[in-house]
């Protein structure tokens, strides 16, 4: 199911990007198993970039079909990101 | 480039590339510097869209140059409607590989900001693009609209587009910014753009002055480059409402940069219509020099005008006549009033008459539609009456520009040119436009009223004649059906031509 696919556009090996996938990998653990996590690097794959629109690096996109939301920045907010995107968070976090 | 001086000692000459802007690239030298970064600043409304597009189209069309638009504001859709008033057909050229869109307006998409972040998707998509058409130019509009959609971080904006810009040019790519400025005088653009990112400025303005939009481009600066300093007028055709027939689309700036009056005289005598005031010049105007003819109303400036195309048309030549203040019916009635037949003239392709309100257009239009008419007629006189009209279109800065590019132009193409000027006093004053242009034009004439006892009596006097000697008298004149007839010499003639202190 699409609703349950978080896409993360990166740029190669820079430090906000790799920032971005490992807090998004930690973030996977309180969302459950259902959701699917994607990584696209616009270095390598810039047409893919262009077909999302995407300006600035690291961008998550929730492609919601009725409310798609994107979050950009390094994801460390972990608290912020779930509320925006409207997850249900399976364990209490602080 | 030709002609290299070994002599000097030029390290690095800078490439150019030209922006379509004809009048504009000779400001500054030739065109942009090649792998450069421009930001053009300007109002909403002041046409940086359309400049920015306009070089693109220029690259594609006549340089062989293709392009890449980055749109921060509008979607692709609606600028490939708006450019298509101009004859850029944008969505031709991308299915022919010239043009490249970015598509970086703003989506539906709800978003969030948060923790750092950097612009190497954008980058990643213009290099792409870049890629895929393999273009020489890049055009990013506008940059504002990316800071209002970052607005939280500025910051992080400036040290991303200084990347972007560096990594454009480090590809040798000329790169064209537009930033929007909220006023026309004061702080150069919104977000400071220029102090960081951009090698050369160019603003383009959009003031009201006297109820009359009066457009301008100014370079402010240019990076290792001279310039030509100072705003230039231009004007933006083609769009919606354009008139038809005109060669140029877009911005057409006037040229400010050739107006020195450095054109060879020539010693080519031609009539002025009227052999009493040939024979008062010397022997009639010089071909390429350009004549004014001042007076209060009814002294006969009109019928002077007629004389002059008259007299071109008898003795094989072509003549345009500008008309501002009377209407073509009008202009006609009186000419074959005066036993002259300007429907003849023009039906053997002799005469162009043309007449339009002053305030129909700005100066840089009229200026463009005479141009325009001159080199479709390629004239070998050309009147304007009145010059004095048009200067209620424009305040005096742009009047003045007006008239040194019109003499220039009429100079340059050796034509000989007639203007006339209505003074507001009818005995006597200088009209504002005689301060203006006794200084351009080659030669005066003056038209008064004079009066002598109980009697008012037309005068008539050949003021300055450029590069000749001239009759110093004042010739008494009278009308009649068959036109202008010189008499006597005023003796003791009052001294009403110059006021003599006295008030009108």
């Amino acid at each position: 199911m699409s609703n349950f696919l978080l896409r993360l556009y990166i740029a190669g090996r820079s430090a906000t990007s790799q920032r971005a996938q490992s807090n998004l990998y930690a973030l996977r653990s309180l969302i459950g198993p259902e959701w699917r996590v994607e990584i696209v690097d616009v270095l390598s794959e810039p047409e893919l970039a262009e077909q999302a629109g995407i300006l600035a690096t690291p961008t998550l996109s929730y492609e919601h079909p009725e409310r798609p939301r994107r979050i950009i920045g390094d994801l460390s907010d972990a608290k912020r990101v779930v509320e925006f995107l409207g997850i249900e968070v399976k364990e209490k976090y602080a | 480039m030709s002609a290299h001086d070994a002599d000097t000692d030029i390290p690095d000459v800078l490439e150019r590339v030209q922006t379509g802007v004809t009048a504009f690239d000779e400001l500054i030298m030739g065109g942009l510097p090649r792998a450069r970064t421009t930001v053009v600043g300007g109002t909403p409304g002041s046409g940086k869209t359309i400049f920015a597009v306009q070089f693109l189209a220029h690259g594609i069309v006549h340089a062989g140059e293709n392009g890449v638009l980055v749109t921060f504001e509008e979607s692709p859709a609606d600028i490939e409607s708006n450019m298509r008033s101009f004859g850029w057909d944008l969505a031709r050229w991308r299915r022919e590989k010239r043009l490249a869109v970015v598509n970086a307006s703003p989506s539906g998409n709800e978003e969030l900001v948060t923790g750092d972040f950097d612009l190497i998707g954008l980058l990643a998509r213009i290099e792409h693009a870049v890629k895929t058409v393999e273009a020489k130019r890049v055009v990013l509009d506008s940059l504002t609209q990316l800071f209002d959609h970052f607005i939280g971080d500025p910051k992080v904006l400036r040290r991303e587009l200084f990347r972007i810009s560096d990594a454009l040019k480090k590809a040798r790519l000329t790169v064209l910014m537009t930033a929007e400025r909220n006023v026309e005088y004061g702080e150069i653009t919104r977000h400071r753009l220029e102090e960081f990112l951009a090698d050369n400025v160019v603003i383009l303005r959009n003031v009201l002055q006297r109820e009359r939009r009066r457009r301008t481009i100014e370079v402010l600066k240019m990076r290792g480059s001279h310039h030509v300093e100072g705003e230039a007028p231009f004007t933006i055709q083609g769009g919606t409402g354009a008139s038809e027939g005109f060669g140029n689309h877009g911005l057409v700036a006037v040229p400010l940069s050739s107006l020195r009056l450095e054109q060879q005289s020539s010693t080519v005598r031609v009539t002025s219509g009227n052999s009493a005031i040939d024979e008062m010049c010397g022997g009639g105007f010089f071909r390429d020099s350009v004549t004014l003819v001042s007076g209060a109303t009814g002294t006969g400036k009109t019928l002077l005008v007629t004389n002059f195309l008259a007299g071109g048309v008898a003795a094989g030549e072509k003549a345009l006549l500008f008309g501002y203040e009377e209407s073509r019916g009008q202009l006609f009635r009186n000419a074959s009033g005066w036993g002259v037949d300007f429907e003849a003239m023009e039906a053997a392709g002799k005469l162009r008459v043309f007449c339009l309100y002053p305030e129909a257009q700005g100066l840089a239009d009229h200026l463009l539609a005479i141009q325009s008419l001159v080199d479709q007629m390629q004239p070998n006189r050309i009147a304007i009456d009145s010059i004095s009209a048009l200067e209620r279109v424009a305040p005096d800065v742009g009047f003045r520009e007006f008239l040194i590019s019109l003499t220039s132009f009429i100079k340059k193409r050796e034509i000989a040119g007639l203007y006339t000027a209505t003074s507001k006093s009818l005995v006597g004053g200088e009209t504002a436009s005689e301060q203006h242009i006794s200084t351009l034009t080659d030669s005066i004439i003056l038209l008064r009223y004079m009066q002598e006892m109980d009697t008012m009596h037309r005068g008539l006097m050949v003021l300055k004649m450029r590069g000749s000697e001239h009759a110093k008298e004042i010739r008494r004149f009278t009308i009649d059906g068959s036109g202008m007839h010189l008499g006597e010499a005023f003796k003791g003639a009052p001294n009403v031509f110059f006021g003599g202190g006295q008030e009108y």
